[in-house]
């Protein structure tokens, strides 16, 4: 037997079922020896638990015990309120909205420089450039390897 | 009287005397001292009759990763001391000369002359040579285009 079965005979006892499935559930009891044995094991147990279980019996009256609730909770959304509205106290508190959006436009300008504070770094350590190419017949070009720090202008004399 | 007056001579002359060093101190002389080489890069063996040497090897395995000729053979090797007070000029080979002079503090500036005619100016930052990197100028040679010439200027780090 499939443990969803299992459920089924479960719901059954409790009267959850569907008619119709509730019909097919008792016929399978009824014909299916391991299906009665699970069905008479949870009947036992259904009838212990409500008959052992105590009864709670609440001092406030019904009507008395939800207000209590009420206006535990009104006085909680009370609070939340108050907060919202109070001003910051601490003074780290004021300085820190004040620098808080002064650090990140600060990051911010940071991350969008360092590639230009990088080209400034290699445009200090780099190139040949090439000034004067008197010969009319010559052709140049320029390359640069970084990974031999070399860099090359080549004259193309043909 | 008299000696309140040589006081203030001394005064005087020592301040005027110090207000000199001062300012003979502010003008800053730029000097290096670089190594020219002129190289001879090619895929055959080194001709019999030339009294080629054989490159040293940090600068052979640069040349070799950068270019495709399987061997550089030096033609000639000039050091010079190069200042702001005046251009040098070097006699690479009986074609080839170069010119070196400051430009400015940072900045160095070769001219080529091949057969006695100026072919190439180029500028190059002197740090990137005082870190260890390399400037070449280089072509394909005149009576061979299968081999190439190179003008790799460098300073001897100590």
């Amino acid at each position: 037997m499939n443990r969803e079965t299992e459920i089924r005979i479960s719901s059954w006892l409790d009267g959850e079922l569907a008619d119709s499935e509730a019909a097919a559930v008792s016929r399978l009891v009824a014909t299916d020896p391991a299906a009665r044995a699970l069905a008479t094991e949870l009947g036992h147990t259904r009838a212990a638990l409500a008959a052992g279980e105590p009864l709670r019996k609440l001092e406030d009256s019904r009507a008395f015990y939800w207000s209590k609730i009420e206006r535990a909770i009104a006085a909680g959304e009370a609070r939340e309120h108050a907060a919202a509205d109070a001003p910051a106290s601490a003074p780290w508190r004021r300085w820190l909205r004040v620098l808080a959006p002064v650090g990140a436009i600060a990051v911010v300008a940071l991350v969008a420089a360092v590639p230009a504070l990088r080209e400034h770094a290699r445009a200090g350590t780099v190139l040949l450039a090439e000034v004067e190419s008197p010969l009319e017949d010559m052709s140049s070009f320029t390359f640069h390897s970084e990974s031999e720090g070399m860099t090359v202008v080549w004259v193309d004399s043909h | 009287m008299k000696g309140g007056l040589r006081l203030s001579f001394c005064m005087l002359l020592g301040s005027f005397l110090s207000l000199i060093s001062l300012g003979g101190a502010a003008v800053h002389a730029a000097e290096v001292k670089l190594k020219a080489q002129l190289i001879w890069g090619t895929d055959g063996n080194k001709p019999p009759d030339a009294n080629y040497k054989e490159l040293d090897e940090a600068i052979k395995k640069k040349l070799c990763r950068v270019f495709k000729w399987k061997n550089y053979f030096e033609i000639s090797q000039q050091p010079a001391t190069v200042t702001s007070a005046a251009p040098k000029r070097l006699k690479m080979s009986s074609k080839c000369e170069v010119e070196v002079r400051f430009v400015d503090d940072a900045t160095l500036e070769v001219k080529l002359f091949g057969e006695g005619k100026l072919t190439k100016t180029v500028r190059q930052p002197l740090k990137s040579l005082t870190q260890g990197g390399i400037a070449v100028i280089a072509g394909d040679a005149k009576d061979n285009v299968d081999d190439a010439w190179f003008v790799v200027f460098s300073v001897p780090q100590t």
